[in-house]
């Protein structure tokens, strides 16, 4: 029988060599872009805030002058690469090699105007599944080892909804699981939703070596 | 702190606290996850966590309540630790070991919470009390249900909660 102690220095032990830091360059990286979007935010709140004739033009102007950053060009962490392109769609790429980002994912989609709730090993989904996923997002057919991608449409989204990533290593290989929810009524299983109607899959193709 | 100071810190601390939210929360990839949103939010405010003049707990904290805040949306109520499906099998581990995980991860979050700053950090129940907000004597009271609900899991079950 083993001792509390012991026992959770263990546990902690464990889980600490299996994990699998980001380089401090880049979590550095990702901190300069949070501190650089909440100043943006503190400014333009204090622009409102301060009643400036033509204030609403103003900010209105200021998200559009924000919005460069998001509106083309590419963020890369260990986990995924989002693309932002100029149609305004962004194209995911999710590498299921390393351990999964959903926090970092959630918030980098939610820069792109993408709402999603993004998890790893639960999915999140309405009853019924709101429709129209096969309009927001698009899934490419990818070679055996090829990392899989998925593109999405935002502005296909219908009112009142969100997607919802979810995460999950299964005994064939990493898989993330798609579906619009509504934003206002749904419910997160730590079940892989293998085969459900309405719901979007991408994976790693099945590698020979695998 | 510097860039350089900061990757340092980051380098030093970042398996630690790993292993510490794990403790808590009982999922591997949600306190990686955490402990790394909170290294970002770290950086992006780092003259608040300068000022907190205890950079390590001010992570500690900080992933322990993007962890809370993600569980609460996330399950509205379900227990911390039961959002991930363990492995139906798992090799290594005793089943004394496998007992106690499972009882561990039934334990309510706050008072595992306390286990864990307790018994791994080492900190005193003062310590543990003002990096959780509630007060010493509710620590005492968390530290004795969670040591209870173990109790049949451990080896040592009553020793005391000492200040």
């Amino acid at each position: 029988m083993p001792e509390l102690t012991s026992e959770l220095q263990r546990m902690a032990d464990d889980a600490a060599g299996q994990a699998r830091p980001l380089a401090a360059a880049e979590i550095i990286r990702q901190g300069d872009r949070r501190r650089r979007r909440s100043r943006t935010r503190r400014s333009l709140g204090g622009l409102s805030a301060a009643g400036v004739v033509g204030a609403g033009v103003a900010l209105g102007l200021g998200l559009t002058g924000s919005a460069p950053a998001h509106a083309t060009g590419t963020i890369r962490t260990a986990a995924f690469t989002l693309v932002r392109n100029a149609t305004g769609t962004a194209t995911l790429t999710i590498n299921n090699n390393v351990i999964f980002e959903p926090a970092t994912l959630q918030s980098d989609l939610a820069q792109d105007g993408i709402q999603a709730k993004v998890t790893a090993g639960s999915f999140c989904s309405s009853d019924p599944i709101p429709a129209g996923i096969s309009q927001v997002i698009s899934v490419p057919a990818v070679q055996p080892g090829e990392a899989p991608t998925v593109t999405i449409n935002p502005a296909a989204m219908p009112p009142g909804t969100e997607l919802s990533f979810g995460n999950f290593q299964l005994a064939n290989g990493g898989k993330t699981f798609v579906a619009l929810i509504d934003s206002g009524s749904y419910t997160c299983t730590s079940t892989a939703p293998v085969g459900a109607p309405g719901i979007a899959a991408f994976g790693f193709g099945r590698s020979p070596s695998r | 702190m510097e860039r350089e100071e900061f990757a340092d810190f980051y380098a030093d601390s970042f398996q630690r606290l790993v292993g510490q939210l794990y403790a808590m929360t009982g999922d591997q990839a949600e306190a990686q996850d955490a402990v790394q949103e909170a290294f970002v939010r770290a950086w992006a405010r780092r003259g608040r966590m300068d000022r907190s003049g205890a950079p390590e707990a001010w992570v500690r904290v900080t992933a322990w309540r993007i962890a809370a805040s993600r569980w609460r949306r996330a399950r509205n109520g379900t227990r911390l630790g039961s959002l991930i499906a363990r492995p139906e099998s798992t090799a290594g581990p005793t089943p004394d070991r496998v007992a106690f995980s499972d009882a561990l991860r039934k334990v309510p979050a706050e008072q595992r919470r306390a286990l864990v700053l307790y018994h791994l950090c080492d900190m005193t129940v003062d310590q543990v009390a003002a990096e959780t907000g509630a007060r010493a004597g509710t620590v005492k009271a968390r530290l004795a249900r969670g040591r209870a609900a173990l109790a049949p899991y451990l080896l040592e079950t009553a020793a005391p909660v000492t200040e």
